[in-house]
């Protein structure tokens, strides 16, 4: 019988999923994520180009946009004016209200809070959010940063690709990607 | 037939949980007897497994016979403790407030709903509240954070705190690390007997010198979210494969 992943079914910003009392100890479970990305990456097509191209970075009327943010983060740098001491500080924020809300904003204050004149992030904002939790992920054994992007991966799964842009279906196909090769790791450690 | 070793001062706070279960009959085994035990007002689930689950709690071969059907009422009513009903759930509830304050005990173990927060006011006016954390501290904190420390080393941390107003930060204790069960249930079996063993050990050394630790916790910490179903169960396979 086809196990079929849980989290699939419906719009997971509309709708969040809180993850609690999981019921994921068989080996089924794993297939069946695993399936579930496959799929949805090949329904993305082939993957050209350098990976992990950075997003046109939108300029907010105030504040510093997520994408900045975000592009900052990954070059391990806080950006320009955000009350913060290192990017991990900054990052663990953005983990902390995607956990919390499950919804990130265009563009954010010093203190990283929303701007007056924020909207609800694009699917560029969450793809760079993506790419800041993959790359903490990969320093090393940051499994907390990997829970997180498999969230927010399930989330932006949950969408309907086909009226996305082409970097952005691009750019996810690439974050599937990474994300695979996460788990891939903690499975060689898990699973001997 | 354990020494009858009373606990003076000290009370037990038992929710209707796998936790409490387990609290209740380590104290009992190891003939460690609370003042007073208040339990919450709340129906207790029932347990459709193993009568008897043997849990091991070290490397060495150290381990508990857990009975899970066994509600912690039931374990205190054998025991021939004294104890009585809150009557409210909520634990910042004024008639429960009152009734900590005028308990007359000095420590009262915590072991509460699920997601209960305690507030500044109950903080202040009920006995010390002693909790048993799951995870080791301050690396792993929040309500999955053993899960996170189980997925990294293949064993359950606990860490024995004095509640305050933050998330897992007061003081510590006591901490340890136990073997991750070897494919025993976590949720319901392991993490409950490891925090209950560790909170018999530091019972034990309390009655020994006569004072609790309270160190202030130092060194990086980490707070945890709910961790993702693919990550509980690479933990979860993780830790079948110790002891």
């Amino acid at each position: 019988m086809t196990v079929s992943y849980p989290y699939g079914g419906r719009d997971l910003f509309a709708e969040p999923e809180n993850y609690e009392y999981a019921q994921c100890e068989d080996v089924s479970f794993v297939t069946a994520w695993r399936n579930q990305r496959a799929a949805i990456v090949e329904r993305l097509g082939t993957v050209p180009g350098r990976p992990d191209d950075d997003p046109v970075i939108d300029a907010p009327v105030s504040g510093t946009s997520l994408i900045q943010i975000m592009s900052d983060i990954r070059q391990d740098c806080v950006s320009q004016g955000l009350q913060a001491d290192t990017a991990k500080e900054v990052l663990d924020s953005f983990v902390a209200k995607f956990e919390v809300f499950r919804r990130l904003f265009t563009a954010y204050d010093a203190s990283l809070r929303k701007t007056a004149d924020a909207t609800g992030a694009t699917i560029a904002g969450y793809l760079s959010f993506g790419f800041a939790l993959a790359a903490f992920a990969e320093q090393g054994p940051r499994p907390k940063y990997l829970s997180t992007l498999l969230k927010l991966t399930d989330a932006l799964a949950s969408q309907d690709h086909t009226s996305w842009a082409e970097a952005d279906r691009q750019n996810f196909a690439r974050l599937l990607k990474r994300e695979d090769d996460l788990v891939t790791v903690w499975e060689s450690t898990c699973c001997r | 037939m354990p020494l009858d070793r009373t606990l003076s001062g000290l009370g037990l706070l038992l929710a209707p949980t796998m936790r409490s279960r387990a609290y209740a009959q380590m104290l009992a085994s190891r003939g460690l007897s609370p003042d007073h035990v208040f339990h919450y007002p709340a129906p207790e689930a029932v347990w459709t497994g193993e009568r008897t689950v043997r849990v091991p709690l070290d490397e060495d071969g150290r381990f508990f016979d857990f009975a899970p059907y066994e509600t912690a009422a039931e374990t205190v009513e054998n025991a021939g403790w004294d104890h009585s009903t809150l009557p409210d759930t909520d634990i910042n509830h004024e008639s429960v407030r009152k009734i900590l304050a005028e308990s007359g005990l000095s420590v009262l173990v915590y072991s509460g709903m699920n997601k209960a927060i305690v507030s500044k006011e109950t903080l202040e006016c009920s006995p010390k509240l002693l909790h048993v954390h799951g995870g080791y501290l301050p690396d792993y904190r929040a309500a999955t954070g053993f899960y996170f420390g189980l997925l990294e080393t293949g064993r359950v941390g606990v860490s024995a705190i004095w509640l305050d107003q933050g998330f897992d930060t007061g003081d510590l204790v006591g901490r340890a690390w136990y073997p991750g069960g070897h494919g025993l249930n976590v949720d319901a079996i392991v993490d409950p007997v490891a925090r209950a063993d560790l909170l018999a050990n530091e019972l034990e050394s309390w009655l020994e010198n006569g004072t609790f630790p309270a160190v202030p916790q130092t060194g990086v910490a980490e707070n945890y979210f709910v961790i993702h179903p693919v990550l509980k169960h690479l933990a979860l396979r993780r830790a079948a494969q110790t002891i």
